[in-house]
């Protein structure tokens, strides 16, 4: 699913600069990445996803070589093949728990807002336990109700591959563990690959593999 | 109604042949009556023409249906049965004024119902405007003062001008100017027509004058004040009460009567219609001669104002004894 | 874009107190000239149809604009008074029609003009129900009046009193209503029109009471030769009646009786050069021609309007420059949500798109609110509009 060989990046301002000699993730694994603050976690999965191409090497996602997409075609990879949960949400006030959920429909023309989407939605909703808050916005939900809300919004595009960075550091151990059950559950049940980000150590016997970030070669100037 | 001569008091008893010749007489003057009937008809009182002329009173009616030229309907619309100086009409007959190409007005105050009535002063003409200044008054009315303003007095004016064959005859002059105007083309035409009106009451005036120096100043009593310019024009002098022609008079009328008698001893009084007969009676008893003068206010069940008015004086000639009385 | 209009406008809805102002704000810099120009327009149209409409306009000496600002629009401006005498004289010329016009009196909120019949004619103004004037007593209500008053033949109307607290200022007359007026779209729907003579008996100068050869000693104070004197128990009618009518009369002479202006319609152009010639150097009294007084009046509208509307697109201008601040500050808020936008994948013409959505809503809702508030004003505010000019003129 996932394969990094020789992949070198920088910030263009400068500042950063990582280097992965080689990883690899198989399809449907549970896989952590862990590292200090500033090891390039973030970044990791900005080149995963092809948020930020690389200076060099090769990166492969779900059979797709992102390093040599165009930035167009790295965005329509992304919005089809990737979902997202991100540490503080980041959900619309503006918009309902469902809008939110389907956000990413809104974005591309490769998506379409049809039934099928909004089905998908409102069966995550349920599988999420948040079916009863559709109609609600998100500033009147609870943290918990919020991380499920993102999760849901990461999985209605049915991605292969599903990014968490950080989703569940704001949360108490209780919720923490509960969204976790529900995220691994959810991309189980659809056979999808996570990678997360994670400070928590005490997470990782969850996870079938481990990547230390560190490990690669990273570099502030 | 009893015979005038009656109330002159003097008796004739006409033999055969000459109830012929009077009989004679008055087919002839049937015929040309009639022949004359197209120039000189009573005023077509409910005739609207093309245009339209309202007045107030009948003599206006009759001076413009002397004078009016063809297309101008002549309105009087006032009931038979009421004095047009006092009739009040309803809104709507008001509104039939308002649309007349032209409203003859008296002057003097007659017709009370103008003073409050909204009429299109462009279309006015007040016949009797500038014939005379000022009017006379009635010699009634209260003189009062109420709130800050001073005195003055709710007289009236007197308004039977047309009583005054002169001042008749200005009124007619000005019906004249009212339909020249509204019949600029016919100005010749109503100008001959005016000069024969002209004619005939200036022959009115000139008899009430040869009238007048007959009878001098004796006094004279007037059932109402109705003879003010009659008696201001030709110089008679009258005093006037408040008597009705069909009411007996009661006895606080008579005491009246009595006093003003004894510092007016009229012969001799005028009467706009008729008195009862028990009332001639006692005005008999008292000397004194009841003579009709009709100031033809309203049309006349027969005849015209010239037949009515000719009539009048007439009369006043016989009771005066300014000229034989037929 | 279905999408960018539906994000536009749900993020606007929810900040709807933000978005009202932004809106307010835009409508007015897009309205605002437009409709002044509008207006400026029609009132000058208005203004000048009325002045146009009415030949020549005789009063006292004085100002010509208050003198038209009065008998034309019926603004009160105390201007002094003619009298019944000259709208005679101007009969007597054979020249032109005299219209008298008695302005002054109020009732309720509406201006009384006491006239002639021919104003009816003159201005062509035709009855929608009813009747038109017949006696004394009786007003004729335009079509506004009877639409704000709720009034129709029948009803009657009082006018203001003179004086609210003195007690020998005159009282209110009642004007029993006959007829209302169809609409004529100008100053005459907003009068109340009474005979000359009624407006003179409303202000005080006829009255009608009891007969005092009649009436009974208690309202007599003494009689003496002829002469009653009346005491305050008189009762003095303020309102005309078929039975009192007759009782109502006039002191003096009534060519002394007042008018404040007198319309005066040429028979023809002959006509209307020799009637001026003869005020032209008449010291007490002026013969104008409206259409050049309110020409004069419509000039300084104009370069009003003008000044004005430098004002108005130059704060147009700041609002506009607001309007972009605001909404740059805003995007640099929302810099969260721009980012996970792009990681999400939306490109960057995405996200103009969107932001550009909720400048187009935002636009078109003030041009919408600029339309509507310009329908309003130009349905309901040319009457307000011309009262504020003629009030201030």
């Amino acid at each position: 699913m996932i394969e990094l060989h020789d992949v070198q990046f920088e910030y263009s301002q400068g500042g950063f600069s990582l280097s992965v000699p080689e990883l690899r993730i198989s399809s449907g694994t549970r896989a952590a990445a862990i590292g200090p603050s500033g090891s390039g976690k973030t970044t990791l999965l900005n080149l995963i996803s092809g948020i930020e191409p690389p200076e060099a090497g090769r990166i492969q996602t779900a059979g797709v070589r992102v390093d040599a997409l165009s930035a167009a075609a790295r965005r329509s990879f992304r919005i089809t093949h990737v979902g997202f949960v991100f540490q503080d949400f980041l959900l619309l006030d503006y918009l309902d728990v469902r809008q939110n959920i389907l956000y990413p429909y809104r974005l591309h023309p490769e998506l379409h807002l049809d039934a099928d989407a909004r089905t998908r939605a409102e069966r995550l909703a349920a599988n999420l336990g948040i079916e009863r808050f559709l109609a609600r916005r998100p500033d009147e939900l609870s943290q918990g109700e919020r991380q499920r809300v993102a999760i849901a919004r990461a999985l209605v595009t049915a991605p292969k591959l599903v990014l968490a960075d950080e989703p569940t550091g704001n949360l108490d151990p209780a919720t923490k563990q509960h969204a976790l059950d529900l995220l691994f559950e959810q991309c189980d049940a659809h056979s999808m690959t996570l990678l997360m980000v994670t400070h928590d150590h005490g997470l990782l016997d969850r996870f079938e593999q481990v990547v230390d970030v560190s490990a690669f070669g990273a570099s502030r100037s | 109604m009893a015979s005038e001569s009656d109330s002159a008091g003097l008796v004739k008893v006409p033999g055969t042949r000459t109830c012929r010749a009077i009989l004679g007489c008055l087919l002839v003057l049937l015929a040309f009556g009639c022949a004359k009937k197209d120039a000189q008809r009573a005023p077509a009182l409910t005739d609207e023409g093309a245009r339209s002329v309202y007045t107030v009173n009948y003599p206006l009616a009759y001076f413009t249906e002397r004078l009016a030229p063809e297309g101008i309907g002549v309105v009087f619309p006032a009931p038979a049965d009421v004095d047009p100086a006092f009739w009040k009409p309803a809104a709507d007959v008001i509104g039939r004024y308002q649309r007349a190409d032209l409203i003859l007005l008296n002057g003097a105050g007659y017709a009370r119902w103008t003073r409050y009535a909204t009429l299109p002063k462009s279309r006015i003409l007040v016949t009797a405007d500038g014939c005379r200044d000022p009017f006379l008054p009635t010699g009634e009315g209260v003189i009062h003062r109420h709130g800050p303003g001073g005195e003055h007095a709710h007289e009236g004016t007197a308004f039977t001008t047309w009583l005054d064959m002169r001042l008749a005859l200005c009124q007619a002059r000005h019906v004249r100017d009212g339909l020249v105007r509204l019949a600029p083309s016919s100005r010749e035409s109503v100008d001959r027509k005016l000069e024969a009106l002209e004619r005939e009451l200036s022959d009115l005036d000139s008899r009430l004058r040869a009238t007048v120096k007959v009878w001098g100043e004796r006094p004279m009593l007037a059932s109402h004040p109705v003879y003010q310019y009659l008696a201001d024009a030709y110089g008679f002098q009258i005093e006037s009460v408040h008597f009705e022609p069909d009411e007996a008079l009661s006895p606080e009328a008579i005491q009246e009567l009595d006093a003003l008698l004894a510092d007016h001893p009229a012969k001799l009084m005028l009467w706009e219609a008729k008195p009862l007969p028990e009332t001639e009676q006692r005005l008999h008893d008292r000397g004194i001669i009841t003579v009709l003068f009709d100031p033809a206010a309203q049309p006349p069940s027969s005849g015209d104002f010239l037949t009515v008015m000719r009539a009048n004086v007439e009369r006043l000639a016989c009771a005066t004894k300014a000229k034989p009385c037929p | 874009m279905r999408d960018s209009l539906f994000l536009a406008w749900r993020y606007l809805r929810h900040h709807r107190a933000k978005t009202l102002l932004l809106v307010l704000s835009l409508s007015v810099f897009l309205g605002l000239p437009l409709v002044m120009r509008a207006m400026s327009a029609v009132i000058q149209e208005s203004l000048m149809a009325r002045a146009e409409s009415t030949p020549l306009l005789l009063g006292k000496k004085g100002s010509s604009l208050d003198l038209v600002v009065e008998a034309l629009y019926f603004q009160p401006k105390g201007i002094d008074a003619l009298t019944t005498a000259d709208a005679n004289e101007i009969d007597q010329t054979g020249l032109a029609l005299a219209i008298p016009m008695r302005t002054g009196l109020m009732a309720q909120q509406f201006p009384v003009l006491g006239t002639s019949l021919d104003y009816f004619s003159f201005r062509g103004l035709k009855t929608a129900e009813g009747r038109g004037l017949a006696t004394l007593g009786e007003c004729v209500v335009g079509a506004e009046v009877a639409a704000s008053l709720g009034l129709k033949p029948g009803d009657s109307i009082l006018t203001s009193p003179s004086t609210l607290f003195d007690l020998a200022g005159v009282y209110p007359l009642r004007l029993q209503v006959v007829g209302t007026l169809e609409p004529s779209h100008g100053p005459d729907d907003r009068a109340v029109f009474v005979d000359v003579k009624t407006a003179w008996v409303a202000e005080g100068l006829g009255h009608g009471h009891q007969d005092l050869a009649t009436a009974g000693n208690d309202v007599i104070l003494k009689r003496k030769d002829g002469t009653a004197t009346a005491n305050a128990k008189l009762v003095q009618y303020n309102e005309i009646t078929d039975e009192n009518a007759e009782s109502f009369h006039f002191h003096g002479d009534p060519s002394n009786y007042p008018v404040s202006a007198i319309i005066v319609v040429p028979n023809d152009d002959k006509a209307r050069v020799l009637l001026r010639g003869r005020f032209v150097n008449d010291s007490a009294r002026q013969l104008l021609r409206p259409a050049q007084v309110v020409q004069g009046l419509n000039e300084q509208i104009f370069r009003f309007e003008r000044v004005l509307q430098l004002i108005v697109w130059t704060v147009g201008l700041a609002t506009a420059l607001m309007f972009v601040l605001v909404m740059v500050l805003s995007w640099r808020l929302r810099s969260d949500e721009l980012r996970t936008m792009t990681r999400l994948g939306c490109s960057r013409w995405k996200a103009v798109q969107i932001m550009g959505a909720e400048v187009l809503l935002m636009v078109g809702a003030s041009v919408a609110l600029a339309a509507f508030f310009g329908f309003v004003i130009a349905q309901f505010g040319e009457a307000w509009l011309q009262n504020l000019i003629l009030r201030g003129s």
